[in-house]
């Protein structure tokens, strides 16, 4: 081993290890084969390569000097320049005639200034000799990195994850779109992980720390947002594949407004008929329809189908079927949400219903307030079913009337919920880049659950109208009867949990509303106890007296509010006393009058 | 195809609806479903022509040749669309009977608003209740906000029904004499024609499997918010109604509230009433043992729930 910079050994833990186990596990029979080591350096597996497979270990690397290091161990080593058009020829000059049974580019493609070339050197000579290979690449998205970055840092080091040689730099998706316009694909991953990277620096940044409020809070969102914040190489096993040129950057992702996604089981045909008849009354018909039909027979299905194909062309055109047998309650809601087009989406319940302005309302709000959660009122109506001549028909059996609150406040959803699904639309963004989806170990309050965190991330826009009606089924099978309050309870304390479970952003004018409440709180807190003094102070009287006299205290007077404003009225009246001139002064002066009379009087 | 039970016969059915201003856009969508309607009845036996009257009370024109040409050329599940430019805004009681004289070759008529959009089996579940011979006027409920007036939770009949959709056969129009024109110019004539229905002792049905989506609009405390030319017709078709339904005890009441209201709607509607009532223009008082109609506080039949 040198002093140089990229001379590590080969050890379990680190990249060379999890690419030998890689190797170990995709590769067939290498006796007559050689390995390819693309960006060898000194050719620290070469030794492995040999022992562990029994392939002929080929060196390839730009530097000339490190190659002499490998030949003086009696392996076989080129120099080669990869960064080039021509890469190809050069690779298959190189293998001259032989069987390839693998190739490794061990943190080479970062180095290039420009990869391409090498990576469909690779992936044709993958697909001429059917090999595998393995690669690693740092992860620049690293935690560490994106704390730093997000505070306004970026340092580069001589070696790491911000070599000061790297020329480009990868994230899982891009190095997947690099590889695939190589022509290669990975089939088995054995990533590097590290909690605390070569950035993880200085050693007191408390962004950097995972128990500071912030960290923690970060973190936690980076997480559920992509999962390879803590892999400092990925490190991959390809095959061939035909290639794919890498995709150019979205930057509008959606056409449409709206993505509406209604779960159906298919036992409500005629509610899932007045669900689409609200959707083909709006004013505004920038959306999509996506119907999950979830868990349904044969029968069923063929009835949503049927639903669906007597729609007007207009809307029938902008309905999608999707069909889901398996998972739990929400689990449709995560497929529609996966197929979903929309700049918003929206979850409809097939039993509620929206007036004409549902979208119109909601477009015109996303103007002005792209990007965060919009709700609008959302009234509550009773309802049945009836049968008129035999055919299943919902009948409102109350009017609709306000229930819940008119303006969003986290901090009053922390506590309670009070948005039904129908009277809001999130952005798709959350999911897309916030790894949002519907919690499906949730049997019930799935949406509360999901719109807590929403709410959060996004923050929320009210429209001050009445958009949606929720249905309140009085003598039908609902979630609300399905499942047992009990149910619902555990339910609702998993989503206090997990609340308590981290950080929690609340927005301007939250905080408010809680010292608002928290002060009056506090008041009553203080009123109580004085209550609870006076109380004791009788009690203590009335225990005083009942030893004295051995019989129960006597009432103190009048029990009732009523009762002593009648004998205040009185005895003004007997003192001829006019409303409003002070009672209990005169009250005393004639009590003291009359004590006196009585002394003299020897009475 | 159906599964439940589907009109006895194939009908010709005749939708007629009145323009008021009425965005054109808005309209295209309304004729859409009612294509759409035609195709599933064409599909399924049930329907042997569905003509669209439409009639434009707006002070100008609103559908010209060519939109009608082009309409008729898109649309061609219906039998025919024809337009009617009234020139004047005839209230849709004397609308809906030029329509209905206009055009007699249908054996069903159809009043609609004309923003209503109508689930694709409304019309033939509707057309299905009249199997029942002694059904006279079937209703189809509106979403989002449903009327509240009660309805026989098995039969379906009910007090009234409103014309915003509604269906009756053409022989009892035409011996009805259509909409009374003469007294009402808009509101209130589709509970004076209901209630001719059920005095000619035929039932009025109000089918909730039957739906149609009509916008409204509810403020945040879920009550329904009228516009302008609602509360002045309305006010107006209230006297109208009682006074037709012989209730003079509730023509006062009316009249002495209207008088003290501080809307001016009512107070005109008020004077208007006893200048025609004065002038002897208004028609003779029917139903004087009240056995049809029915007046309960400002509404004409007994409701689930107020809005």
């Amino acid at each position: 081993m040198s002093d140089h910079k990229y001379d590590n050994p080969v050890h379990p833990t680190n990249k060379f290890g999890h690419a030998l186990d890689l190797l170990e596990r995709n590769l067939g029979d290498a006796a007559d084969g050689i390995h390819l080591d693309i960006a060898c350096g000194f050719g620290h597996i070469a030794e492995h390569i040999v022992e562990k497979f029994g392939a002929t270990y080929v060196g390839v690397d730009i530097d000339e000097a490190e190659l002499a290091q490998l030949r003086e161990r009696g392996y076989e080593g080129h120099q080669a320049d990869l960064s080039r058009p021509g890469a190809t020829e050069l690779l298959r000059s190189i293998i001259d005639g032989r069987r390839v049974v693998s190739v490794s580019f061990l943190d080479g493609l970062e180095h290039l200034t420009d990869g391409q070339f090498a990576l469909a050197a690779i992936g044709e000579v993958l697909a001429e000799h059917r090999a595998v290979a393995v690669i690693s690449v740092p992860n620049t998205t690293h935690i560490d990195l994106g704390i730093k970055t997000l505070l306004g840092d970026w340092t580069y080091t001589p070696a790491g994850l911000l070599d000061d040689t790297h020329y480009t730099l990868y994230s899982d998706r891009s190095l997947r779109d690099a590889l695939l316009a190589g022509g290669m694909r990975p089939v088995d991953e054995y990533n590097v992980l590290l909690a605390q990277s070569d950035q993880h620096f200085p050693a007191d940044h408390l962004g950097l720390a995972d128990h500071t409020s912030f960290g923690a809070w970060v973190r936690s969102m980076r997480e559920r947002a992509e999962p390879h914040a803590l892999v400092n190489q990925f490190v991959w096993a390809l095959t061939a594949v035909p290639p794919r040129p890498v995709p150019a950057p979205e930057l509008e992702r959606s056409d449409i407004f709206l993505s509406v996604i209604i779960r159906n089981q298919g036992r409500r045909p005629q509610e899932l008929r007045e669900a689409l008849l609200c959707l083909a009354g709006q004013t505004h018909q920038d959306f999509e329809v996506i119907i999950v039909a979830h868990r349904t027979t044969y029968a069923e299905q063929i009835g949503i189908e049927t639903v669906i194909e007597e729609q007007p062309p207009s809307l029938r055109g902008r309905i999608r079927l999707l069909l889901l047998d398996h998972g739990p309650r929400s689990a449709p809601l995560n497929v529609g949400l996966q197929a979903a087009t929309g700049s918003y989406v929206a979850i409809f319940d097939d039993d509620d219903t929206v007036l004409a302005n549902w979208v119109e309302e909601f477009a015109g709000a996303a103007q002005g307030h792209a990007g965060k959660v919009l709700r609008g009122v959302t009234l509550r109506q009773k309802v049945t079913v009836t049968s008129v001549r035999d055919v299943a028909g919902v009948r409102a059996i109350g009017a609709p009337t306000k229930h819940f609150t008119q303006k969003f406040s986290l901090a009053e959803h922390v506590f309670q919920n009070q948005s039904p699904p129908i009277g809001w639309i999130f952005p798709r963004s959350l999911h897309l880049d916030f790894g949002m989806t519907f919690d499906e170990s949730m049997t019930t309050v799935e949406d509360w659950d999901f719109l807590l965190q929403a709410a959060e991330i996004a923050g929320v826009a009210d429209v001050e109208k009445v958009l949606a009606i929720y249905r309140w089924w009085v003598d039908r099978e609902s979630s609300r009867t399905l499942h047992s309050q009990e149910e619902w309870r555990q339910n609702e304390g998993e989503i206090a949990r997990r609340i308590d479970s981290r950080p929690f952003l609340l927005p301007a004018g939250d905080t408010r509303e809680l010292r608002v409440k928290l002060r009056r709180l506090h008041a009553l807190e203080v009123q109580v106890t004085r209550q609870n003094k006076v109380i004791a102070t009788m009690q203590r009287q009335a225990d005083r007296q009942r030893r004295t006299t051995g019989r129960p205290a006597a009432a103190a007077g009048p029990k009732t509010l009523r009762a002593r404003l009648r004998l205040r009225t009185r005895v003004r009246s007997a003192m001829g006393l006019q409303p409003g001139q002070p009672f209990l002064g005169p009250v005393r002066r004639r009590l003291k009058v009359r004590t006196r009379i009585k002394q003299l009087a020897g009475r | 195809m159906f599964e439940e039970l589907p009109p006895n016969n194939p009908a010709s059915i005749a939708i007629q609806t009145i323009l008021f201003n009425t965005p054109l856009d808005r309209l295209e969508r309304t004729l859409e479903a009612f294509d759409n309607t035609a195709r599933l009845g064409t599909r399924d036996l049930m329907n042997s022509g569905l003509t669209i009257l439409i009639g434009d009370a707006s002070p100008q024109r609103t559908v010209y040749e060519a939109q009608l040409d082009e309409w008729k050329a898109r649309f061609t599940h219906l039998a025919d669309i024809r337009y009617t430019f009234f020139n004047r805004n005839v209230g849709t009681s004397r609308g809906h009977n030029r329509l209905a004289a206009s055009f007699t070759d249908s054996e069903y008529i159809v009043t609609s608003n004309p923003d209503i959009i109508v689930e694709p089996r409304a019309l033939w579940r509707m057309l299905t209740v009249f199997n029942d011979q002694q059904v006279g006027m079937v209703e189809a409920k509106q979403l989002p906000i449903e009327h509240p007036k009660d309805y026989d939770p098995g039969t379906g009949q009910t007090s009234w029904a409103t014309t915003a959709f509604a269906m009756t056969p053409r022989s009892l129009f035409d011996e009805l004499g259509g909409f009374d024109q003469k007294t009402f110019f808009m509101y209130c004539d589709d509970v004076d024609y209901s209630w001719r229905v059920r005095e000619a002792g035929r039932s009025v049905i109000f089918q909730p499997a039957s739906v149609v989506f009509h916008d409204k609009h509810l403020n945040t405390e879920g009550a329904w918010m009228p516009t302008g030319a609602e509360v002045k017709h309305s006010a107006s078709a209230a006297l109208l109604l009682a006074h037709k339904w012989s209730r003079p005890d509730l023509v006062k009441s009316i009249l002495a509230s209207f008088k003290a209201s501080k809307k001016t709607a009512q107070k005109e509607a008020a004077a208007e009433f006893e200048k025609a009532f004065k002038a002897g223009r208004l028609v003779e008082p029917r139903d004087p043992q009240h056995k049809i109609a029915t007046f309960v506080g400002s509404h004409y039949a007994q409701h689930r729930f107020s809005l």
